[in-house]
């Protein structure tokens, strides 16, 4: 198509009015959006302009350190760290090979998944890709450092370091269940947080958690706020720490006796519970089952491993009990010193016979005196002081010792002991009454029990048991008894470890006072279940100058069941240690296996004018 | 410049060569007598208009880039990266400036006569971009030719700009011709290959590109002296046209029951659904458009402060079809006024320049040029005020990217050529 040249012509005026039309069209289309503009900005402006700051806002948690748990030297049992969860670009990866290298020697994370990983988010286009974590900062801060090394060009982009509160245990399997467990709460806007889930975390919460910084203002890259948008800032609070009266050196002890007696015995559960005997403290706490609080072993479908024996399982005390019933008895001169016992095996009361375990049928302990029945564990002397003293004292006496309430330790979920009340007791108060008196028909928790032991201990002082540190210090002692019966009850346990059931409790250089406890396991409102048994030992180290209260209890244990035989052993080395801990000076000599002479230990006959 | 024509062009009709270049006697003979004014660029308002539009824009890409590398998830934070888009454009800029210089050193007539070759070349680039791997697919969309530079990466060239150019130079070429001589069977040819070349730019897909060409033709058109009944047929059979595009993968999805979003250009009914309501599917195509909206609506009347905007952070598409909401918000309305004045001064000096030109193709092509530009900014201004749904068509001058730059100076060149003749 050849075409002539331009021609000049005249606009036309036809041509005049096609421009015209389309240049007024073009003018109307501009004042159109000038108005437009000036609607948006004028007369909208201030509601838009407020609307889009709103949108533009972003909260910044500041995450609040959580306050550490001390034991009584001030050593971290549980303190706080952040962990960091990574994320890269996966669209900047170029050449990984030099990263790869870097994640696998720092990380410690396989590159191969990784790569595979980053492959897949390339294919979809994705920007965000968490490569890593729960990386604890040791693992972080040379894997940083590392990849700043890299030039620029070679390396993803990491976009975002999200940061993730932890606990960190210099031991994680000392005394879980006291410490409890902390669950992560992830949650972008108030910040991540660690929920507690039971013990000393759960019930010093308040104290521990602190409360999280916000700030609040327009996002910047990798998370932050632009200073100059800041809104709103609050900083944190770090949550405080919590000092306890455990002893870590103790509470390893304890838990490392534990573990014997739990391959050993294999039982339901076990609890090593040593007590300051003086101020009631609790040194250490050992639970079995147990699990790991970092690895989470031992957890799997495993509730029981959370559970705190100490405060949570109610069981009959049976003959550690008695003790305690003598005491008061003698203090309200229920019985004397002088008073005799006759026993010949069984009792009947009612329609029903009751049983001194050690010597079965026939046979009785013959006459005794009150600590020869302690020693011999007679069960027809004490159900002769229950039916002499009555159902009312007997429940009073064991108000007296606190057995029947919450002991008030610093730990979530503690169970109140429990007995019938005496007004509501309706039949068999007889068989009560002699139950009563050696510890059966009366539930308590292993801790009452020993804190109720402290007043045996303490000259008849009943201390308030405590795990919390500053509590302990402020609590005064509760006079129970007068110091002397409490000095003839300690007395007649020392005979026991010496000469009666709680011969493998004995230690060499150190006089100890104990008793031991072979339960039968009372099934709720059905009596008592067969072969299945509570065997326990409490005892008090040393026995002169009493520094510790140590209970060990095991819950139907298997190959022996006698308190004496799967119990004492686990005191006997966790007192051992205590004594070496505390470079407690003996004060005896060494002694061999066989029974002592009477003599020996003179210094516990009570002398003095008491009839 | 502002003289008047003298003597022998106050004919009317054709003249022929000889009397064209036939001058008064005291007239130096050597000199053609179409050109008026022998500069080069003789529109000096036109040509300063220009460079303030560029240097409006290097000024704003700058901003706008500031808040490329604050964003919440800028991965590039190098000082490179805050220079990026206003290097880039600068470097577009001088490219433009030189082809607007180039052009305007050739005659309009050159044009004239080789118009139908550029544009069946122009159909040809969009064919291979089209049915061979010469093309590079962004964001879905195949409108692109990626030629590797040494140092600043690909750049990417979109052939549909150039299109825009070619496509108004034979409009206007054709419509030069005498109405009798005009619709030979190789117009018919020709009109076919360029409609070809519309359904290509459709295809990429980019539908406002190609009904902004399609615009253009039908403007040129209705300058040309084409009449009324037939253009207004071709309006509505064209919106119609369209119309049936546009809702296609909405009926296909109601037949088939596959979601909409399977569909490769479902996404332009779903804009026009966002356009209506913008808020309430705020997280997804109302997206850009709300965000717009909040950054005109920050600016007030003095806007934030240049450099202070927010909301560019959050807007995808920033730096170029959304440009403006940047301006509305650091410079406020004022500044807002200031760039629509500019582009209405473009247009205004096209529309006058094309009153004055004393070729038929001159007129067509200064009022064709004028269409392009108020069409353009009128589309996009449209978009990012919340008038139209979003298409993806720059604002002339201000938007990033070279391809629509460079064609956009080139045809400001040869009106700047036909302003030597006026």
């Amino acid at each position: 198509m050849r075409q002539p040249p331009s021609q000049i012509s005249r606009i036309s005026k036809e041509e005049r009015w096609r421009l015209q039309v389309a240049g007024g069209l073009c003018a109307l289309g501009g004042v159109a959006l000038a108005a437009r503009l000036f609607q948006l900005q004028i007369v909208q402006g201030a509601e838009l302009r407020e609307l889009a700051a709103r949108r533009r806002l972003r909260r910044r948690p500041i995450l609040a350190r959580r306050g550490a748990i001390l034991d009584r030297w001030n050593r971290p049992l549980a303190r706080s760290i952040y962990q960091y969860h990574l994320a890269l670009d996966p669209t900047s990866v170029r050449n990984p090979d030099q990263f790869l290298e870097l994640v696998r020697t720092h990380l410690k994370i396989d590159p191969r998944p990784l790569e595979q990983a980053i492959r897949e988010a390339q294919a979809q286009g994705r920007r965000y890709l968490r490569f890593a974590t729960f990386v604890p900062p040791h693992r972080a801060e040379p894997f940083l450092k590392a990849y700043r090394a890299i030039p620029i060009r070679e390396k993803p982009a990491i976009i975002n370091k999200e940061v993730i509160p932890a606990r960190e245990y210099p031991n994680s399997r000392l005394a879980p269940q006291v410490l409890g467990l902390v669950q992560l709460e992830e949650d972008p806007d108030e910040g991540n947080r660690l929920v507690p889930v039971g013990g000393i975390e759960k019930s010093m919460e308040a104290r521990l958690r602190g409360v999280n910084g916000i700030e609040e203002g327009e996002g910047a890259p990798g998370g932050l706020i632009i200073p100059e948008t800041l809104r709103a800032r609050t900083l944190p609070v770090d949550g405080k720490p919590v000092r306890l009266t455990l002893d870590a050196a103790i509470q390893e002890a304890a838990e490392q006796a534990l573990d014997a007696l739990w391959q050993k015995h294999r039982p339901a559960g076990a609890l090593a519970l040593v007590l300051d005997a003086r101020t009631g403290e609790i040194l250490a706490l050992a639970n079995r089952p147990t699990f790991d609080l970092v690895t989470r072993e031992g957890l799997k479908g495993q509730m029981e491993a959370l559970r705190n024996r100490a405060i949570s399982f109610l069981y009959e005390p049976g003959s550690t009990l008695k003790p305690l019933i003598m005491a008061i008895a003698l203090a309200d001169a229920q019985v004397r010193l002088t008073s005799r016992f006759h026993c010949k095996g069984s009792m009947p009361i009612g329609k029903r016979r009751i049983r001194c375990v050690v010597h079965g049928k026939g046979r009785g302990h013959g006459i005794q005196t009150p600590e020869e029945a302690l020693l011999n564990s007679c069960n027809v002397a004490m159900a002769q002081i229950g039916m002499r003293a009555g159902l009312e004292w007997l429940y009073s006496a064991l108000q007296r010792l606190h057995l029947l309430e919450p002991t008030g330790v610093e730990l979530p979920a503690e169970e109140s002991g429990y007995t019938t009340p005496p007004d509501e007791v309706r039949w068999g108060r007889d068989l009560r009454e002699a139950n009563l008196a050696f510890g059966q028909g009366v539930q308590v928790t292993p801790l009452a029990l020993a804190a109720a032991y402290t007043v045996l201990a303490n000259e008849g002082q009943y201390r308030r048991p405590h795990i919390l540190y500053e509590n302990a210090q402020r609590e005064a002692p509760i006079p129970v008894i007068e110091p002397l019966y409490a000095r003839a009850v300690v007395a007649a346990l020392v005979r026991a470890v010496e000469e009666g059931t709680g011969k493998k409790a004995r230690l060499d250089g150190y006089w100890v006072a104990g008793k031991t406890g072979t339960a039968q396991k009372a099934i709720p409102g059905r009596g008592y279940a067969s072969g299945k048994y509570i065997a326990s030992f409490i005892g008090i180290v040393p026995a002169d100058r009493p520094r510790a209260i140590i209970m060990v209890l095991a819950d139907e244990p298997r190959n022996g069941y006698y308190g004496g035989e799967v119990a004492a052993p686990v005191f006997r080395q966790i007192a051992q240690f205590l004594m070496w801990h505390w470079k407690v000076p003996p004060n005896r000599a060494p002694q061999s296996s066989r029974t002592p002479q009477r003599p020996v230990y003179e210094e516990f006959t009570i002398t003095g004018g008491i009839g | 410049m502002k003289t008047r024509a003298s003597a022998p062009l106050k004919r009317h009709g054709t003249l022929s060569r000889a009397a064209v270049y036939s001058a008064p006697p005291s007239a130096p003979p050597a000199k053609p007598a179409l050109t008026r004014n022998p500069s080069l660029f003789p529109h000096r308002t036109l040509f300063w208009l220009t460079v303030f539009l560029c240097v409006m824009s290097l000024v704003f890409l700058f901003s706008v880039n500031i808040g490329e590398v604050l964003k919440p998830n800028a991965t590039q934070t190098s000082l490179f990266h805050l220079f990026r888009l206003a290097i880039m454009q600068a470097l577009w800029v001088g490219v433009g400036f030189v082809a607007m210089a180039l052009m305007a050193a050739i005659p309009p007539r050159f044009w004239q006569q080789s118009a139908w070759v550029w544009m069946a070349l122009c159909v040809g680039v969009l064919a291979l971009i089209q049915f061979t791997p010469l093309g590079h697919a962004f964001n879905g969309a195949e409108r692109w030719i990626r030629v590797p530079v040494p140092v600043l990466g690909a750049i990417t060239i979109q052939p549909s700009e150039a299109f825009k150019l070619a496509s108004l130079f034979w409009f206007c070429a054709l419509y030069a011709l005498p109405e009798r001589r005009r619709w030979t069977r190789g117009a018919y040819l020709l009109l076919a290959v360029w409609l070809f070349g519309v359904i290509l730019v459709e295809r990429q897909p980019d539908l406002g590109t190609a009904m902004l060409i399609f615009a253009l033709g039908v403007g040129v058109a209705f300058l040309g002296g084409a009449s009324l009944a037939k253009l207004g047929l071709l309006l509505a059979t064209s919106v119609l046209g369209i119309a049936a595009l546009i809702i296609t993968p909405l009926i296909k999805s109601h037949l088939s029951g596959e979601p909409l979003d399977a569909h490769k250009t479902s996404y332009r009914v779903q804009r026009i659904m966002a356009m209506l309501d913008p808020w309430s599917d705020e997280q997804g195509f109302g997206y850009q458009m709300v965000h717009a909206q909040l950054a005109v609506g920050s600016g007030g009347l003095t806007g934030v402060g240049l450099g202070m905007g927010r909301e560019k952070r959050y807007l995808p598409a920033a730096e170029s079809d959304y440009i403006f909401a940047t301006i509305a918000e650091e410079a406020g309305f004022l500044g807002g006024i200031i760039a629509i004045s500019l582009l209405g001064g473009v247009v205004y000096a096209c529309f006058h320049l094309a009153m004055r030109a004393r070729t038929r193709f001159g007129r067509l092509f200064a009022g064709g040029l004028a269409l392009w530009i108020a069409l353009s900014a009128g589309i996009n201004l449209g978009m990012a005020l919340g008038l139209l749904p979003t298409v993806g068509i720059p604002l002339p001058f201000l938007s990033a990217g070279g391809s629509a730059l460079v064609s956009l100076m080139a045809a400001l060149g040869v009106a700047q050529s036909i302003a030597r003749e006026a």
